[in-house]
């Protein structure tokens, strides 16, 4: 046994080490916030870049030109060079922006915009609505978004808004989860009781005294989930379970470029690092938000 | 305790019989069922009568649905109209290659996320915290698919030190095994290692603020057994759960490096079926992801249980 050795007169090390374990920590939470305040400022950017890039595009993201076929980056009027079919990369990325990015956000809405309602009657009104509803949640946790838009391009044609489909239906169990769990919390407060007993009904106390208390921890939960999402976007059009070709997106560029990646490895590289500088600027946000509303969760 | 497992498994039972009907009604009750891609190939009435009579498409859907379960039950799958092949061969001969990809990722991940985690843990705010948890967010940010094309193109094709793509069976000898599988299995367990890290990350510290760890400290036992055993051992269980939660995405991600590094495994098999329009593989394929996923979360829930006295006690109070 060392017990002795750490005698009497040497000052306690053990506050001493959890003294300096807070000091550290409270030095660590500054340096996240700057994190964040980039990937706030970046996601920002990526969005504009979205909604206002297109216009900016010199080309038509379609337009073909055979003359400049696979022009390397910085070629004449092609500050990123052109494809297979000489169109012009830099505005087949801009446009590429608005599919991937609309696919990664409207489906997180879409995901929280049933999944929040769902969650929060299966925690407030409990019992067989809350067993029915979370074993049909169950049911649709068995089927990834991969798996539902597997099966959406089984019974029709693969488009953007499948690609939203699926990825928002499949976000629909972890946020209800959430919102089940968060509303169990407080539904048996005094104040939601008093609220009962003042004659309100069902729909009023969901609205104007759980709904605020849900908000925070799906709010989290959405953060994480858009970041996922654009990834997820990309993985479908990539694999041809979302938007088509022609139409310009980044997973779908990066399909396309893998058999010309021996002539042009700048078709495989840039829209690889837009989704992963798209990603990482939603996670470092999403992480910024997780520490703010919930500092337990890191 | 045992009964909480039981509700479990039946619960998971109960799972996997409503995904079968959610499979079966997807591909036959939606317009583009079987029927319409059986009859783009024929223009004969009689012939196509005959080829769905042959495959039972002309029986109402319970029945359809009572007789395919009794088969799914009995092993039967029934058999591919594209390629002659029973469905639950194609699924033998390409499931254990998926899940060599996902055992060998999983593997890599918990060997790096777990280390990683610890490290940064132990010195929160230090060079050693930063670097990890910089590397560990752009591991989470960046596509298998895009990784995947980026390694075979630095090792496979500029370096030539790893194949491109393809399998070798392990029958064919353990190393030219291993040589295929490396990148696939690294470019999967890459964004697991990640999600493990900071798990791992945010449990230890957790864990190293806590009274036993202090007790322990106070004991006089050494640092790096208060570390590895005490603290460590709690924060694993973040491992299981983590590998649960994770699942949807692992599912995700083997159908896209089965398909960047041409993997026959079960991922490339659904892709192909669904291209092809083969419903009854494509049931099969997606019914045996749909059960794997409900038996491997049953497991993990198995697992959270047998290793947390603590959840023995509110699961029987049934928070689910």
């Amino acid at each position: 046994m060392t017990a002795g050795i750490a005698g009497p007169a040497v000052p306690d090390p053990v506050s001493g080490r959890v003294a300096a374990r807070i000091v550290r920590t409270a030095r660590v939470r500054p340096r996240f916030t700057a994190l964040a305040i980039v990937g706030a400022a970046g996601s920002l950017i990526v969005v504009l870049v979205a909604v206002f890039g297109p216009l900016t595009a010199s080309y038509d993201p379609n337009a073909t030109n055979f003359a400049v076929v696979l022009a390397p980056p910085g070629a004449p009027h092609h500050l990123l060079g052109t494809d297979q079919l000489g169109r012009d990369v830099l505005s087949r990325m801009l446009y590429g922006a608005r599919s991937t990015l609309a696919a990664g956000i409207l489906s997180t809405l879409l995901g929280t915009a049933v999944g929040l309602p769902y969650g929060m009657v299966a925690g407030y009104f409990r019992g067989p609505v809350d067993m029915l509803l979370m074993r049909i949640a169950d049911v649709m946790l068995a089927f990834p978004f991969l798996l539902l838009a597997v099966g959406l391009a089984a019974i029709s044609e693969p488009t953007l808004w499948t690609a939203v489909l699926a990825l928002g239906v499949a976000q629909v169990p972890a946020i209800a989860r959430i919102a089940r769990g968060a509303t169990l919390e407080v539904r048996d407060l005094e104040y939601v009781q008093a609220a009962l007993v003042n004659g309100e009904g069902d729909l009023t106390i969901l609205w104007r005294q759980i709904l605020p208390n849900v908000l925070r921890p799906v709010t989290v939960q959405t953060t994480v989930a858009i970041p996922a999402s654009i990834v997820g976007a990309a993985i479908l059009a990539f694999l041809g379970l979302g938007v088509q070709p022609p139409t310009a997106d980044w997973g779908g560029m990066l399909a396309q470029a893998q058999q010309y990646l021996n002539q042009s490895v700048w078709l495989g590289v840039f829209p690889g690092i837009a989704i992963f500088l798209a990603a990482l600027c939603f996670n470092l946000l999403g992480d910024g938000i997780t520490d703010a509303l919930n500092p337990r969760g890191r | 305790m045992s009964w909480v497992i039981a509700r479990r498994a039946v619960i998971a039972l109960v799972t996997l019989l409503l995904a079968t009907v959610v499979v079966f009604a997807a591909v036959h009750a939606l317009p583009g069922g079987p029927t319409t891609a059986l009859s783009a190939d024929s223009t004969d009435p009689a012939a196509l009568a005959a080829t769905m009579h042959v495959y039972g498409f002309d029986k109402p859907l319970p029945v359809q649905y009572g007789r395919w379960l009794g088969q799914v039950l009995s092993g039967q799958l029934g058999t591919s109209p594209i390629t002659d092949i029973p469905v639950s061969t194609q699924l033998e001969q390409r499931l254990p290659i998926t899940l060599e990809l996902a055992v060998l990722s999983l593997l890599f991940a918990i060997a790096i996320g777990v280390p990683a985690g610890v490290a940064a843990a132990v010195r929160p705010g230090r060079v050693i915290d930063w670097v990890a948890s910089a590397v560990a967010l752009g591991g989470l940010s960046l596509p298998h698919f895009w990784f995947g094309i980026l390694a075979i193109l630095i090792f496979a094709v500029h370096l030539h030190v790893l194949p491109s793509g393809g399998f070798v069976p392990l029958a064919n000898g353990l190393g030219g095994n291993l040589e295929h599988m490396a990148m696939p299995a690294i470019v999967l367990g890459t964004g697991l290692a990640a999600v493990i890290m900071r798990q791992t990350r945010a449990a230890m510290i957790e864990a190293l603020g806590a009274d036993y760890v202090r007790t322990a400290r106070a004991k006089g036992m050494r640092e790096w057994q208060v570390i590895w055993v005490h603290a460590l051992r709690n924060s694993l269980m973040i491992v299981v759960t983590v590998v649960g939660l994770q699942l949807g995405g692992l599912i995700a991600g083997i159908v896209t490096v089965e398909e960047v590094f041409n993997i026959p495994g079960i991922g490339q098999l659904t892709l192909e079926s669904v291209y092809q329009r083969d419903y009854p593989t494509l049931q099969g394929a997606v019914l045996l992801t749909a059960a794997g996923y409900i038996i491997v979360n049953l497991l993990t829930d198995v697992c959270y249980t047998l290793i947390n006295p603590r959840l023995r006690v509110t699961a029987t109070r049934g928070t689910t």
